[in-house]
């Protein structure tokens, strides 16, 4: 895809977002005090001026649109990979818990990354585990997420 | 006062205080470069164990962890454009495209030392000038905070990059992301799709999925790249004609830091964007910011240290924290049975001073530990960029769920995350984002309130002169880019014109 076209898209997208916020906002609650501007003013006075920049900016592109050069992503389908393992990573905490979501993960996210040696695919997912058990759940006291915690909520 | 400072000298140079505020500056360091923890949260975690100690021991550890955690903040993102706490988010505009180019340890040093200078220059203007600044800061009304970040937004004119519309576009997604959750004055619900939502989109899960998440993906692109050689270090990494030279730009910066500093709630944050910022207009060549100009680290860790100082004089003075940490040190003082505030020079002057003497002494700390630790914080930048990259991930994702022990400022990080790499992929800036961030709260519940107490006379704007100052100031900023561009475009036109002829 090339630059203008995607921030033509871009621009879209952000125009959407601007209106249904400008129209969510006007049935926000009403003020009590007389002299408060209220809940909707700031949210309609920005969602107003989002979908005019980004109206802006979309007709800025479509006259560029010709001589636009494309956007450089190497690694494109690898990124999208990566990224739904990151979510599938998040996802998998309350259930499996931390330390299993994060044994699965490294090694998955590091074979996404291109790395083949499994000697450092293991030395890096123990690393991790390790730092983040001394650092976190041992030095800092963070309660990290157990396993099967989201069925007992 | 003399005698007073010369009392907390003595009183900090004994075996137990010294290890205190050593043991304050390691846990600092730490904390500072974990994305997701910051110096507040340090602090909390650290005050349980102050509980048994001696007051001052337990003032020398917390204020040496506060300054030490606002440096640690910069090594990450010079490392790896993954700010540490908030305010080093500026830091990371030119310390990562350095380090980038192979200069990390250039960078690294010049924040260090510019830390430094920061926190002995504001540490000393705390020992002269803490009460009447604070008495200025307490002056500070609705009407006058609304001014200050609508001045700190004004900075989007030049944060903004190449393009002052995108910039405005990236500022104006922030104040909408802002408004998300329990409207702050009548406490209705604004957009809350979810309940979590009601506390609005946190600020520093947003800040790492921004930079440190979205460099990931930037990392996973270049895998197959070998690391860039990194410059070898000579002497402490950077010459002293280079500190002559930027001599006026340490000074400014430390000046903008304490200043902002010592206004409660402003914070270290807008204090290094809106110092980054000053550098930035004062320099001689401002198109090289945000592509490796070692200013842009001078301006942002200069001022953020010297916030840190600043936030302390309305605390010692007055009893008022000028930051969540300053508000947490209270705390600490409190469970002590100390109450700060204009008795605690009289009652305890020992806590005062022996907090003016950490600092002071706690500089010199800082900055051997940073030089030392140098070209060990350097092989970061040899690790191949995929173990990087996983690493990176995970500590972004353990430090959004450690900043509020909840899987919601993770999703949060990711999200932000894939919206921040999307950006940087059509060249909308991210500086302009963490502007309105930190800054859109303050704005609306600050207009809002300065209209409900005037009754709704737009014109007290006008007649407060703080605030007057400000919003010419904010007004300015704005429009100065915009008119300099159009004489530039002019100009050029003119000259191609001339050429035709």
């Amino acid at each position: 895809m090339n630059m203008a076209l995607a921030r033509i898209w871009l621009g879209g997208i952000l125009a959407i977002w601007a209106a249904v916020f400008f129209i969510m906002a006007v049935y926000f609650d009403k003020p009590l005090n007389p002299f408060d501007s209220g809940a909707a003013a700031f949210p309609m006075l920005i969602s107003a001026s989002l979908f005019i920049t980004a109206v802006w900016m979309m007709l800025q592109e479509f006259r560029r649109l010709p001589n636009s050069l494309p956007i450089k992503a190497k690694r494109f389908g690898a990124n999208i990979f990566s990224a739904v393992l990151i979510i599938l990573y998040a996802f998998s905490m309350p259930y499996a818990g931390y330390y299993l979501s994060t044994l699965v993960f490294v090694p998955a996210f590091l074979v996404a990354s291109n790395e083949r040696r499994w000697k450092w695919i293991i030395l890096i997912t123990a690393i991790l585990l390790l730092f983040n058990y001394l650092s976190f759940d041992r030095l800092l006291g963070v309660s990290l997420p157990k396993f099967g915690s989201a069925f007992v909520e | 006062m003399l005698e007073g400072l010369v009392q907390g000298f003595l009183l900090i140079l004994a075996m137990d205080k010294l290890l205190a505020m050593l043991a304050g500056t390691i846990v600092g360091y730490f904390i500072g470069a974990m994305p997701g923890l910051t110096p507040s949260i340090g602090i909390a975690l650290m005050v349980p164990f102050t509980f048994g100690m001696d007051p001052v021991v337990s003032m020398v550890m917390l204020v040496s962890l506060y300054m030490s955690a606002e440096y640690g903040g910069g090594i990450t993102a010079i490392l790896l454009n993954a700010p540490g706490t908030a305010a080093a988010a500026a830091t990371a505009f030119d310390g990562y495209p350095m380090a980038k180019k192979g200069q990390a340890g250039k960078a690294l040093t010049i924040s260090i030392l510019a830390s430094g200078f920061g926190a002995l220059m504001s540490t000393i203007l705390l020992i002269i000038t803490a009460v009447p600044l604070a008495n200025f800061a307490i002056a500070f009304g609705p009407s006058e905070y609304f001014a200050l970040a609508l001045f700190g937004l004004s900075l989007v004119s030049s944060l903004g990059g190449k393009s002052l519309l995108r910039g405005f576009i990236a500022m104006i997604v922030g104040l909408l992301a802002v408004t998300i959750g329990l409207d702050p004055i009548n406490g209705s619900f604004r957009y809350v799709f979810h309940l979590n939502l009601m506390e609005g989109i946190p600020f520093l899960p947003a800040l790492i999925g921004l930079f440190a998440l979205s460099e990931v993906f930037y990392m996973l692109e270049d895998v197959k790249e070998k690391p860039v050689e990194p410059e070898k270090i000579v002497g402490i990494g950077v010459e002293l004609s280079f500190l002559k030279r930027h001599w006026f730009n340490f000074v400014r910066s430390s000046l903008i830091g304490y200043i902002i500093g010592v206004i409660p709630g402003a914070g270290t944050t807008i204090a290094s964007l809106v110092s980054y910022n000053e550098a930035k207009r004062g320099s001689k060549s401002p198109e090289t910011f945000g592509s490796g100009n070692p200013e842009g680290i001078i301006g942002s860790e200069a001022a953020n240290k010297s916030a840190v100082s600043g936030a302390l004089a309305p605390m010692l003075a007055l009893g008022v924290p000028g930051s969540a940490s300053a508000a947490i040190l209270i705390g600490a003082l409190t469970i002590q049975g100390i109450q700060p505030g204009s008795l605690l020079f009289a009652k305890n002057p020992e806590i005062p001073y022996s907090i003016f003497a950490t600092l002071l002494f706690s500089v010199p700390f800082m900055v051997a530990i940073g030089l030392a630790g140098l070209r060990l914080w350097m092989k970061v930048t040899d690790i191949p960029k995929s173990l990087l990259a996983t690493c990176v991930t995970v500590i972004c994702v353990i430090g959004a769920y450690a900043s509020s022990n909840d899987l919601y400022p993770v999703w949060v990080m990711i999200i932000t995350g894939i919206l921040g790499y999307i950006m940087r992929k059509v060249h909308i800036p991210m500086a302009p984002i963490v502007l309105a961030l930190v800054l859109g709260f303050m704005m609306e519940v600050n207009f809002r309130r300065a209209y409900i107490q005037s009754g709704g006379d737009m014109s007290m704007f006008l007649k407060h002169p703080i605030t007057l100052i400000l919003v010419v100031l904010a007004l300015v900023t704005v429009i100065w880019p915009v008119i300099r561009d159009m004489k530039t475009k002019k100009a050029a036109t003119k000259k191609a014109a001339a050429i035709e002829v």
